[in-house]
């Protein structure tokens, strides 16, 4: 059973507190969205769980390990842009991971091909990044996290870049994939609808220094489909957290 | 696409040719010979065993002190742009040194090294290095970080950083620097030859003597030539192997 | 006597020769048993040079104990004493300014020999500007020289100063190889330009904008002009195998001299081996003979025993570089001027 546990997490900019004590939890095979406004330090916390940046106090243990300050270790991440390396092909991109890890060539293009098929990219995988498109690129970007096959899949405002048919596929191919390899998740976001409908749980951070005005449980049964964005109980949890986000904006 | 612009660069030079030749002929061969009398000359260069010989020792001094350019070159100014340190500590030199022509250089250096081999390897080796490690220092700067922190969020170690990153991304800029650094080699190596009157650019001092100026921009037509080719040469590889790097600047 | 070294001399030169153009400038690292001097030279070798550059290329190792020297072309004549004033040089070929003004800075010069008497470079102008040297300063014409302060402007100044003529009127500009200035001529961008006797002639054929004429020929106006000299330091000079060497560049430069003075057929056939020009290699007996003629005769360019190399003649011509403001005339030319090798190699010769 894997689990994160990070706990009093405090980090500041240049004497600017941007974390004071943020403590969260995630289960085996839960998707949590951190969802608050932009700058308000959810991204921060991210990149503190994936250890790029360095907290000035608190530990991150993923599977009862402290992997605090310290990159990898079954780790995943998906970034905004995609980040994905212009001089790889897409299949080589996907197999980055595997070939930090030491993986024999052979054994991660195979690994690599069955996830890229999996995002819906057969038969690109000898293109190069720029004859991609955005979709397309982030595609991409999520066989490559998957393809480490992390316990922990750390996204950053995904999707953030794409336009918004774009984005309502790369959610469902997200769902879809996610459903068939189920793994804890870390989603960061500011969409609200885009949380409601991805997560289990939604924590709702204040403006910076961040810190959780609401922890909701999202009521919706998987798997999740299109026609729930409909639901009387979405469009009220959605007018709720963005009431909410508003009250915080105004003080 | 590719074949329209084929046409207009040769177009350009045809008509450059044309209008050469009625300026040549309009002011005189001792002026401006025409590229007739060029060819004529060129020709008669060409045959003779001065010129491979000139361009033969020339080429291979040129190529030792522009190797040894990019050896020390590439590595110090990737090292530059990485490391502020090192960064502080050469980069007043870079600026200094950047600035200075060989032809101010070449005195000097006949009285501290000779003229020799020595002196033309260094000759070309103070022109070109700075070029090339300022191109690699800002183009070291210039690698994304996001690419740095995509390797070492999937736990790459500092050694797996450089050489899955840091050297790929730099790629494109070494043969960017191999291309400019070229035409500086190649033209401190002409001034110091001038200077001490060997090799091409002895040949290129004494075809100044004559009345016909036809040798002389034989001479430099070949130069010329040279520099395009070997250019163009580093060009092609550059769009074969960092295809990436080409359609962003739409050289492809 | 002189029959003799002539045979053996045609004898090593021809081989000497031949081998020189087989191996070209690798020869040096194949001589074998002798000395071998570094001789820094002017990169350019005209008319005038060519009897120097055979000394240096052919004469030299046919006397016994000196192989070829490495000859250093410069192409920028102020270059010349410098390099040997910094040891990269055993023996100079430099230009009397330079070297004076480095004397007078402090330097311990020789002057040995002469490279060539008097000088072979003529003021060509443009007259369909400017008819006389007179107009031309009046006009405020406009003169390209090679360097300023160099033994050729410092001429003219001195030219201008013995016609009554306000050189102040003059706009000189510095312009690096004879070609350059015969161009600039041709193209109308000067008025008038120092260039030597040969490419006086040729300019003739040329087609450019406008007619050009010799104004000033500087051998009718000194008695006998400096421009090249064999030098090399004092400190150099110091051991004996030295001064041996100093005798035996000076015999064959001599020897040279005497040979170009003598026999035009010889003369023509080193210029068309030495001449850094292609149209003076290949030039025909029209156009070298009366060069020659000049140069040999009207000139004495070859002076045959160097008599015209004294402190008394050159002091001759030291207020005008006082004038011109290249010298401020402090030289001490009796120790500067070193004739005693010229003396030995004289002796040897005779």
């Amino acid at each position: 059973m894997s689990h994160l546990i990070v706990t009093d997490i405090h980090k500041s900019f240049s004497g600017t507190p941007v974390l004071t004590g943020q403590s969260l939890q995630v289960k085996d095979g839960e998707f949590v969205a951190l969802l608050g406004p932009s700058g308000c330090g959810k991204s921060t916390l991210l990149q503190i769980v994936n250890g790029l940046i360095p907290a000035d106090r608190g530990s991150v243990v993923l599977n009862g390990e402290d992997i605090t300050g310290r990159t990898g270790k079954g780790r995943g991440m998906v970034f905004q842009g995609s980040e994905l390396m212009p001089w790889r092909s897409a299949l080589e991109n996907v197999a980055f991971g595997l070939e930090v890890m030491g993986i024999g060539r052979a054994q991660r293009t195979a690994r690599a091909r069955e996830y890229l098929h999996l995002v819906g990219l057969d038969g690109f995988e000898h293109s190069w990044p720029h004859q991609l498109s955005g979709g397309m690129q982030q595609r991409v970007g999520i066989a490559r996290a998957f393809c480490i096959q992390p316990s922990l899949l750390l996204m950053d405002e995904p999707f953030g870049a794409l336009d918004v048919q774009t984005r309502d596929t790369l959610q469902d191919e997200l769902l879809r994939i996610w459903e068939s390899e189920p793994k804890m998740v870390l989603f960061v976001t500011h969409g609200i609808e885009e949380a409601l409908y991805l997560a289990d749980r939604i924590l709702v951070y204040s403006k910076r220094p961040a810190s959780v005005l609401r922890e909701i449980q999202v009521p919706f049964e998987r798997p999740r489909r299109e026609d729930m964005k409909m639901d009387p109980r979405f469009l009220e949890l959605r007018r709720e957290i963005s009431e909410l986000l508003r009250d915080d904006a105004a003080h | 696409m590719k074949k329209m612009r084929a046409m207009t660069n040769l177009l350009g030079c045809l008509l450059l040719l044309v209008v050469w030749q009625a300026a040549g002929a309009e002011l005189s061969e001792s002026l401006l010979a025409t590229p007739l009398q060029v060819f004529v000359a060129l020709n008669d260069t060409l045959l003779g065993n001065a010129f491979w010989a000139a361009l033969g020792s020339m080429l291979w001094q040129m190529s030792v002190g522009y190797a040894l350019a990019l050896l020390v070159g590439v590595p110090l100014g990737v090292a530059m742009g990485r490391l502020p340190l090192v960064r502080a500590l050469v980069k007043p030199w870079a600026a200094m040194f950047i600035v200075v022509s060989a032809a101010a250089l070449v005195p000097l250096f006949i009285l501290l090294l000779g003229r020799g081999v020595l002196l033309c390897v260094a000759i070309v080796f103070v022109a070109t290095v700075w070029f090339v490690v300022t191109t690699m220092m800002e183009a070291s700067r210039s690698v994304s970080p996001n690419l740095l922190d995509v390797a070492r969020s999937y736990g790459a170690s500092p050694l797996q950083v450089f050489r899955l990153v840091l050297l790929p991304a730099l790629h494109p800029y070494v043969l960017i620097a191999a291309r400019i650094g070229l035409t500086h080699a190649l033209r401190a190596m002409v001034t110091a030859e001038m200077f001490i009157s060997t090799g091409y650019g002895g040949l290129i001092n004494d075809a100044g003597l004559d009345l016909s100026t036809a040798p002389l921009f034989g001479l430099i037509v070949m130069l010329m030539l040279l520099s395009v080719t070997a250019t163009g040469l580093l060009r092609w590889v550059a769009n074969r192997t960092a295809p990436w790097y080409a359609s962003r600047t739409g050289d492809h | 006597m002189f029959d003799s070294i002539d045979r053996r001399n045609v004898l090593r030169l021809s081989m000497g020769g031949l081998g020189m153009l087989a191996l070209g400038p690798f020869l040096p690292a194949f001589a074998s048993g002798g000395r071998v001097l570094r001789i820094n030279t002017l990169a350019a070798t005209a008319a005038v040079n060519v009897p120097m550059q055979v000394a240096l290329k052919e004469g030299l190792a046919a006397i016994p104990g000196f192989a070829a020297p490495e000859v250093q072309p410069t192409a920028r004549i102020p270059e010349i004493a410098k390099q040997v004033l910094a040891g990269q040089s055993d023996i100079g070929d430099a230009d009397i300014a330079s070297t004076l003004a480095a004397a007078e800075a402090g330097a311990d010069v020789r002057i040995l020999g002469l490279s060539y008497g008097n000088t072979s470079q003529v003021i060509v102008a443009n007259v369909d500007r400017f008819g006389t040297l007179a107009e031309l300063v009046d006009g405020g014409g406009t003169i390209a020289v090679s360097g300023i302060g160099d033994f050729m402007h410092v001429m003219l100044l001195g030219v201008l100063d013995k016609h009554g003529l306000d050189a102040t009127k003059v706009n000189f500009i510095e312009m690096g190889s004879s070609g350059d200035r015969m161009r600039a001529l041709l193209a109308g961008r000067v008025d008038a330009v120092p260039m030597h006797v040969e490419q006086a002639e040729q300019i003739k054929s040329a087609r450019g904008r406008g007619t050009f004429e010799l104004l000033v020929k500087p051998w009718q106006e000194y008695d006998h002009w400096y421009s090249a000299v064999v030098m090399s330091t004092a400190s150099w000079l110091e051991s004996d195998e030295n001064k041996a060497a100093a005798v035996g560049v000076l015999k064959s430069v001599l020897t040279s001299f005497r040979r170009s003075n003598d026999d035009y057929t010889w003369y023509k056939s080193k210029v068309a081996q030495y001449a850094s020009s292609t149209d003076l290699r290949e030039a025909g007996d029209d156009l070298l003979m009366p060069v020659w003629r000049t140069l040999s005769t009207e000139i004495n360019a070859f002076p045959p025993n160097m008599a015209e190399l004294t402190a008394e003649g050159v002091a001759k011509v030291i207020p005008v570089y006082q004038k011109a403001g290249a010298l401020k005339g402090t030289l001490d030319l009796d120790k500067i001027i070193d004739r005693s090798y010229l003396e030995l190699a004289l002796q040897e010769l005779s």
